[in-house]
């Protein structure tokens, strides 16, 4: 009676065990004891990432099946799904796999399609392929390179504008062009005062000839052709706003990117290119309101259009005795060399 | 070194009695009773303490880990480290070591009593060897008993982790957090390895208990003695193969 | 496999023959050099005092101690060697009666015959029945051996001896424990077996009676040697003033100490 009531516990405590391991080998991410049941499709991945057997196949969060196994086939990662029965997959779904924990787990997620035909045993399912968080992170590591470069480009147009020690920009070529100019174009403006003053005194045949028509049309075109030069520099010098507006731009488009891009542009290479940028920038347009430079001048003060401009109402009251035509031909000479 | 000398020998002397019972396995058809017998002595009889036991070590296990990782505010992974702790180690060895105590001490007495009392040698006049009669069912016994022990201490410890970590105010865990940590990152392995551990240790601890028993010489003092040395034994070879088996079926 | 009974052979006298038995613990020697032949069916008793290594003897011929020096055969099988020991049926009564402390009385009566699967259930439950109404114990028989008293528990062993159906019977001290009545009839039990089988039995006691009506030859043994070898007349008629001694103790009732009970 006693030993058959312990045969019975024995028993019964060894049922227990055996089902508390079925529970368990159910239970865990790859219970292998018993296979589940369903129908098997193959995906094959570019890149399998973590997935392992007996991670979850979902349908939208919903899970479908398990992946009873991976392989490598023909060197492609290839999973072996297996869905369960009472799931229909449409033909032209799409299998990926995704990350379903920020740990580190894998999941295969199936996108379905429209069709009405349905993937049965054996079949291979399509796949997108695999985004890996790598990756992700490798061409925001990318972005942030070619970021980079787009700065360096803009500092180095930049620099071959205002220049620097080494290398003269375009600025500083024409400040030296007119630095160099200085004495001559002083000279001319001196000659073309003496001239006037002898027009005024109404000697030689400079004044003589004032008097002619000819003459006169000859310096009106001088005055007209000063005066598009000075046209011209305003042009140009709307073109650098242009191009500062541009940069300008460029920075504020970034600045405003700077949510999205997240810390990407913490990074200090890159504040300090951008900052850099901006100096310069700064550096530029207040050379140019300051009238720094000769090309400042021109810009700001229009020193050289005033003084043409007095120098040419000189002319004016004194045309009459205007007599020579050399030193007006030098004059404009000098202005044509200016520009 | 003379100590280690002794062990070694004490070992191998037990698995010449392993050899020697196993010679006998042809007769455990007609020894079914005896195999049930034990059972219930190593299974049923150790399963109320193994199970209270091991709800106290997972408990333990999840507010040491809690305590730790609230610094890190890495609660969520108390589930996984109990998990595997408990499935890898803690289970299999608190399963071995109360079978040791609770089993192995108690047929060491038995047997040593036997051999005192002068049992042995009345079965061996009778041509019933002791290892058939003695020894083999207790083994086949521990090895069906075992893994139930085993995965027994194993979930209950589990339990035991869970009731801990969503209980305690400071770690305050999601049951399902506790419990995703353990099916998402425990694999039916890490159990298989642990069963596989607790089968060799509780196959161990029998066989030293078994052998430490016939063993013994002299009077009712020396069954005293032989229990102890049981133990002893049982509780070294369950560490010494620990370490061993852990690296094998890492 | 080591089980080679599994039916009751028939029943054959065993011989002994013991040559030079040496036996030592250590240092200590305890058996110094017995030989002995004792015939297929005879019955044979050894006395000798307390501590003079007679359970020793006893042992080294149910092959359960290996001997320092010299052989121990019977019928030509050295029991000392595991694998031969096997082929000799013989049963030994131990002085404490060695009872399975787990088992009940019956069980320890019939775990030979299930182990050794020599009759079926109801033939062995017949035989342990009848063993034990031998020694008047049918009451006793799901009793377990820690419910018994010493003189039960060395029948129930007696009892157990019987039930293997020996052609050996090896008895350490058979009647120590028991009354004068229980004690004559173990003497007629063993009678009666060589009687009906021609067992062969060698009888360990100091119980001078039994010795002198049972047996065929008597030993006599002190300190590990053999002192004479004899018939139980012969024995009595020796000079040996140590034999002299322990046969007829030489109790001086005039000494005042046992006065009273006198
Ligand atoms: N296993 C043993 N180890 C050491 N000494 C023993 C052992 N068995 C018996 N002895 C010793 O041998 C001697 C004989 O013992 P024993 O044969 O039991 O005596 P007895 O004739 O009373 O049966 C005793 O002195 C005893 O101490
Ligand atoms: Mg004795």
């Amino acid at each position: 009676m006693k030993e058959t009531l312990n045969t019975a516990r024995v028993g019964f405590f060894f049922l227990m065990g055996l089902v508390l391991i079925y529970i368990v080998a159910q239970s865990l991410s790859t219970g292998t004891l018993f296979r589940d049941r369903g129908y098997e499709l193959q995906a094959q991945f570019t890149n399998l990432q973590q997935v392992k057997e007996g991670d979850d196949v979902r349908v939208a969060g919903v899970k479908i099946g398990t992946v009873r196994g991976t392989a490598l086939e023909d060197g492609k990662a290839t999973a072996i799904l297996t869905i369960n029965d009472e799931v229909q997959v449409p033909i032209d779904s799409k299998a990926r796999v995704i990350l379903s924990g920020l740990l580190g787990t894998n999941q295969v997620d199936i996108q379905y399609g429209e069709s009405s035909e349905y993937l049965s045993d054996g079949d291979t399912i399509e796949t997108l392929p695999t985004t890996d968080l790598n990756e992700i992170f490798a061409k925001i590591g990318d972005v942030g390179d070619r970021l980079d470069g787009a700065f360096d480009q803009v500092t180095e147009a930049l620099r071959s504008i205002t220049g620097d020690e080494d290398e003269p920009g375009l600025f500083k070529n024409l400040n030296e062009l007119v630095v160099e100019n200085r004495e001559s174009i002083r000279t001319t403006t001196k000659n073309l005062e003496t001239i006037t003053d002898t027009i005024a005194r109404g000697e030689g045949t400079l004044g003589r000839l004032l008097q002619d028509d000819e003459v006169y049309q000859s310096i009106q075109r001088i005055t007209t052709d000063l005066e598009s030069v000075a046209t011209n520099a305003k042009g140009f010098s709307g073109e650098i706003q242009v191009l500062v507006e541009d940069v300008q731009g460029i920075v504020r488009k970034v600045e405003a990117g700077e949510g999205t891009l997240g810390r990407l542009l913490s990074d200090d290479s890159i504040a300090r290119e951008i900052e850099l940028v901006a100096k310069n920038l700064r550096e530029i347009s207040d050379r140019l309101n300051a009238g720094e430079g000769t090309l400042g001048k021109l810009l700001s003060d229009d020193a050289l259009y005033y003084e043409a401009t007095a120098v040419l109402r000189k002319a004016e009251a004194t045309l009459d005795g205007l007599g020579n035509q050399g030193p007006i031909t030098a004059v404009g000479i000098a202005a044509s060399a200016l520009f | 070194m003379r100590i280690l000398h002794q062990y070694l020998s004490e070992f191998g002397q037990a698995f010449l009695l392993l050899v020697r019972s196993l010679r006998h396995l042809p007769s455990l058809p007609r020894q079914m009773g005896r195999v049930i017998e034990q059972c219930y002595l190593i299974g049923y009889t150790t399963f109320p303490i193994v199970a209270i036991l091991s709800f106290f070590i997972g408990s333990v296990l999840a507010l040491q880990t809690g305590y730790s990782l609230q610094t890190f505010g890495a609660v969520d992974f108390i589930g996984t480290i109990v998990g595997l702790s408990m499935a890898r180690e803690l289970g299999p060895v608190m399963a071995a070591i109360l079978l040791a105590g609770r089993v192995g001490s108690a047929i060491s007495a038995e047997l040593a009593s036997m051999k005192v009392y002068q049992e042995v040698d009345a079965l061996i006049t009778m041509n019933i060897p002791p290892e058939r009669m003695l020894v083999l069912p207790r083994l086949i016994a521990v090895l069906l008993m075992m893994p139930v022990l085993a995965i027994v201490a194993i979930i209950i410890g589990w339990l035991g982790g869970a009731v801990v970590a969503s209980q305690v105010s400071f770690i305050g865990l999601d049951p399902r957090i506790y419990f995703d940590g353990i099916t998402n990152f425990v694999a039916f392995k890490d159990v298989l390895d642990g069963l596989i551990k607790a089968q060799i240790f509780g196959f161990s601890v029998i066989l030293i208990s078994c052998h430490v028993g016939l063993q013994t010489r002299g009077g009712p003092r020396e069954i005293g003695n032989s229990v102890t040395r049981a133990v002893v034994l049982s509780l070294i070879a369950i560490l010494f193969l620990d370490y061993f088996i852990t690296q094998a079926l890492l | 496999m080591p089980e080679t009974d599994t039916s009751p052979a028939p029943r054959r006298a065993l011989g002994i023959s013991v040559e030079n038995l040496r036996k030592s613990f250590g240092s200590t020697e305890v058996l110094k050099g017995i030989s002995l032949e004792v015939k297929p069916g005879e019955i044979f008793v050894m006395m000798g005092p307390s501590g003079s290594g007679k359970s020793v003897f006893l042992k080294h011929l149910a092959g359960l101690e290996i001997p320092t020096e010299g052989k121990v055969r019977i019928d030509d099988i050295n029991v000392a060697d595991d694998r031969e020991r096997p082929k000799v049926r013989l049963a030994l009564v131990f002085q404490a009666g060695a009872l399975f402390n787990s088992l009940s009385v019956f069980d320890n009566l019939a775990l030979y015959p299930r182990e050794h699967r020599l009759y079926d259930r109801k033939t062995i439950k017949e035989k342990v029945e009848k063993a034990l109404a031998m020694l008047s114990l049918s009451d006793a028989a799901e009793k377990i051996p820690a419910e018994l008293s010493g003189g039960m528990k060395k029948r129930v062993a007696i009892a157990r001896a019987l039930v293997m159906e020996p052609d050996l019977l090896l008895y350490d001290e058979p009647t120590s424990e028991l009354d004068p009545i229980m004690a004559a009839t173990i003497s007629e039990i063993i009678a009666d077996l060589r009687e009906e089988f021609g067992v062969t039995s060698l009888v360990v006691s100091h119980d001078r009676d039994l010795a002198m009506t049972i047996g065929d030859r008597v030993g006599i043994m002190q300190e590990g040697e053999l002192l004479a070898i004899d018939t139980p007349a012969g024995i009595r008629q020796m000079d040996d003033p140590r034999i002299k001694e322990f046969l007829n103790p030489a109790i001086d009732l005039k000494n005042p100490r046992f006065k009273r009970s006198a």
